[in-house]
C-alpha cells in the first residue's frame, strides 16, 4: 500500500514547507507532491533536476464573434458571474471573471459565442538522489487550482505505483477551500501545522472541521511554540478537549530563517528546530508503520 | 481609494499590514476594511468590535422534479462542472461541484429544474469602531470557493471613500476577485527565497491586470541581495522595510495592533504618505 500523508495548516506561513522538506529528508523511498500550486516552494530546497514537464490546460473561456453578434445583450443579462459587460453597443467578455459555464453560448440567438481553452500552467517531475518531486506552477490569475492539485497527486500516485515508492508526502495549500480540500481528499493521514498565535488557533479550528468532514485521521504540530506559551497552552487544551493528538512542538528558532535564506533543509543545521522535527518523525513512524 | 494588501506566500504579514494601516488612516479619516481571506479571515482578531449584521451569501443550486423530467440528459451533458448525473430511474446533484451558473435551469426542455438558494458563507459586518468599519467574509466549512462572498462584500463598501482589502494568499481566483477593481496594491513579502518566488507571482498578476503596486518588505532580518536586485531590475518601488522584531511578533500573536507604539506609528504613517492615502 502507498501511504499518502498530507501537511496542511489553514493559516499560511506556519511552516508546512519547512516540516515537509525536513520529513522528506528523513523518510526514505518517498515522493514529495508540492500541492501549494500558487506558491510552490519545495523545489527551492531540493536542488532537483527536471525530468519531465507537462502542460496544464485550465478551464475554458467564452469568446464573442462580434461579426455575428446582434447586440441583444441576453448574455449580459443572464451571466451570473458578471463576466459580460456592454461597451459601444456590443457585449464584451471579461475572461478573468468567466467561469466557462457555457450559459451565454447556449442562449445566444445568433450563435455568436464559442469557447477556447488555454494552457494555465505546467507540472513537473524532478529528481535528485533519493528525492522525487512532483510539483507545479499555476499561472497567476488562473482559477482551477483544485484541478491542478488533483493532477499533481495523480501523477505522483502513478509514479509511486510504477517505481515502487511506499509513500507520498503532500505539501498542501493554505486555507480551507478547494485547494486545501484537494490536498487532503482520500489521503491516509493529515498533519495540521499551527503556530502559537491567536490567528493560528482560529485557523486551526477551521481546517480541523474540514479534515473531520472529509473523515481523514490527523495530528497537530505546534510550530514556533515558545513565541507565546499562553497561546500554545490554549492550543494544547483545545486539542485535548477534542481528543486530537499533538505530535510535537517546534520551538521558534532563528536557524529556520537562516536555512530558508540559504535554500537548505533544516536537517543540515544542528539546531533545536531540527531536533524537534526528528522527534516528530520518530513518533510519526510509530503511528504509520 | 481602494487599496488591496496581497503577498502570494502565506504568513508574510498581510493581515498585520492591513489592520495596522487601517488603524493608522483611521486617526484622521473613516476607513472600511474588507477581510477577503474568506477561508481563514483574521482581521476581527485585531479590530475588536461587535458584529452588527450578518448577511448570508448563497448560490442558486438546481433541483430536479423527477415527475416532470424526461431523462433527456441535456442538463448533465452540458454541465461544465460535472455536477449533475441522470440515471434511468433517479438523478444526483453534486452541490459542491455546482457553480450556480443556471445553465441547466435555462436549457431544460421540460421545465423540470427549479433552483433554490444554498448558503455558502456569511458576511459579518462589525459596528464602526474608532473610524474603522470591518466587513468579514467567512466561507462555510466544506465549501470550495469564497469568490461569490468577496463579490457581495464589495457591494457593502460601495459608498466608502477609503477601502483596505486584506487579500487571501496565493494568486488564483479569489485573489483576482479581490483586486480586480482596486486602485493600488501593496505587496507584502519577506526577504527569503520563498518570499521572492511567491511575490514574483503577484507582481506578474498585477502587471497583467494593469494594477499599480508598491512593495513592503516585512520581517526584515537583514538584506537578501537577490530580492533587492529583483526589485531594482524591475524598477519596483519598496516603500517600507519593517524590521523583524520579537516584540512585534509577540504583540501580533495576541491580536494587538502595533501602531499605538510611537516608532511603529511612524512606520505606518510613512507608508500612508508614500502611497498618497494621507497627505
Amino acid at each position: 500500500m502507498i501511504e499518502q500523508l498530507a501537511i496542511v495548516s489553514g493559516k499560511g506561513g506556519t511552516g508546512k514547507t519547512t516540516l515537509c522538506t525536513a520529513l522528506g529528508g528523513l523518510f526514505k523511498n518517498i515522493i514529495i507532491a508540492d500541492c501549494d500550486v500558487d506558491a510552490a516552494n519545495t523545489a527551492l530546497i531540493f536542488k532537483t533536476d527536471l525530468i519531465k514537464t507537462y502542460d496544464y490546460i485550465g478551464s475554458r473561456k467564452a469568446f464573442i464573434d462580434h461579426g455575428k453578434c446582434i447586440s441583444c445583450f441576453a448574455c449580459v443579462e443572464k451571466c451570473r458571474f458578471g463576466a459580460i459587460t456592454p461597451k459601444n453597443e456590443k457585449p464584451f467578455i471579461n475572461s478573468i471573471s468567466c467561469e466557462g459555464c457555457g450559459l451565454c453560448a447556449k442562449i445566444c440567438p445568433a450563435d455568436a459565442i464559442s469557447f477556447s481553452v488555454e494552457k494555465a500552467g505546467e507540472y513537473y517531475i524532478s529528481k535528485e538522489g533519493n528525492i522525487t518531486l512532483v510539483h507545479a506552477q499555476l499561472y497567476p490569475g488562473e482559477d482551477t487550482s483544485g484541478k491542478l492539485i488533483a493532477q499533481v497527486r495523480k501523477t505522483a500516485l502513478e509514479l509511486a505505483q510504477t517505481e515502487n515508492y511506499s509513500m507520498i508526502l503532500i505539501d498542501g495549500s493554505p486555507g480551507i477551500g478547494c485547494a486545501a480540500i484537494s490536498s487532503i481528499t482520500a489521503v491516509n493521514h493529515v498533519i495540521i501545522v499551527t503556530e502559537s498565535t491567536l490567528s493560528g488557533l482560529h485557523d486551526l479550528k477551521r481546517i480541523v472541521s474540514v479534515t473531520e468532514k472529509l473523515r481523514r485521521p490527523f495530528w497537530v504540530v505546534i510550530n514556533k511554540s515558545d513565541l507565546n506559551p499562553a497561546i500554545t497552552e490554549q492550543i494544547s487544551k483545545y486539542c485535548e478537549s477534542l481528543n486530537i493528538k499533538v505530535l510535537g512542538c517546534i520551538p521558534y528558532d532563528k536557524t529556520v530563517v537562516k536555512a530558508i535564506q540559504e535554500e537548505k533543509s533544516i536537517l543540515e543545521y544542528d539546531c533545536p528546530a531540527r531536533n524537534s522535527v526528528i522527534e516528530i518523525y520518530e513518533k510519526l513512524r510509530g503511528e504509520i508503520l | 481609494m481602494k487599496i488591496a494588501v496581497l503577498s502570494g506566500k502565506g504568513g508574510t504579514g498581510k493581515t498585520f499590514i492591513s489592520t495596522n494601516l487601517a488603524a493608522c488612516i483611521a486617526k484622521r479619516h473613516k476607513v472600511t476594511l474588507l477581510d477577503c481571506d474568506t477561508e481563514e479571515p483574521n482581521c476581527s482578531i485585531f479590530i475588536k468590535s461587535k458584529i452588527d449584521e450578518k448577511t448570508e451569501v448563497s448560490l442558486k443550486i438546481p433541483h430536479i422534479d423527477s415527475s416532470a423530467c424526461s431523462r433527456c440528459k441535456k442538463c448533465s451533458e452540458n454541465c461544465y462542472y460535472g455536477a449533475i448525473s441522470i440515471f434511468k430511474q433517479s438523478h444526483m446533484i453534486f452541490d459542491f461541484l455546482c457553480h450556480g451558473c443556471g445553465l441547466c435551469f435555462y436549457i431544460c426542455p421540460c421545465n423540470a429544474i427549479k433552483e433554490s438558494e444554498k448558503p455558502i458563507g456569511i458576511i459579518n459586518s462589525y459596528i464602526e469602531k474608532e473610524n474603522i468599519t470591518l466587513h468579514e467574509g467567512l466561507l462555510n466549512i466544506g465549501q470550495a470557493s469564497g469568490v461569490p462572498i468577496i463579490r457581495e462584500m464589495k457591494k457593502k463598501a460601495a459608498d466608502s471613500e477609503i477601502i483596505i482589502l486584506d487579500s487571501p494568499p496565493g494568486s488564483s481566483c479569489s485573489v483576482v476577485e479581490t483586486i480586480k477593481d482596486i486602485d493600488m496594491a501593496l505587496l507584502v513579502t519577506e526577504p527569503t527565497p520563498y518570499g521572492l518566488h511567491d511575490v514574483d507571482a503577484v507582481v506578474n498578476l498585477c502587471t497583467d491586470m494593469r494594477i499599480p503596486f508598491v512593495v513592503i518588505i516585512n520581517k526584515d532580518f537583514g538584506s537578501y541581495k537577490k530580492m533587492d536586485l529583483y526589485f531594482a531590475e524591475k524598477d519596483i518601488r519598496v516603500v517600507s522595510r519593517i524590521p523583524f522584531s520579537e516584540e512585534i511578533s509577540e504583540q501580533s500573536s495576541t491580536g494587538r495592533l502595533i501602531i499605538d507604539g510611537k516608532s511603529s506609528f511612524h512606520i505606518f504613517e510613512s507608508i500612508c504618505k508614500s502611497i498618497g492615502v494621507i497627505s
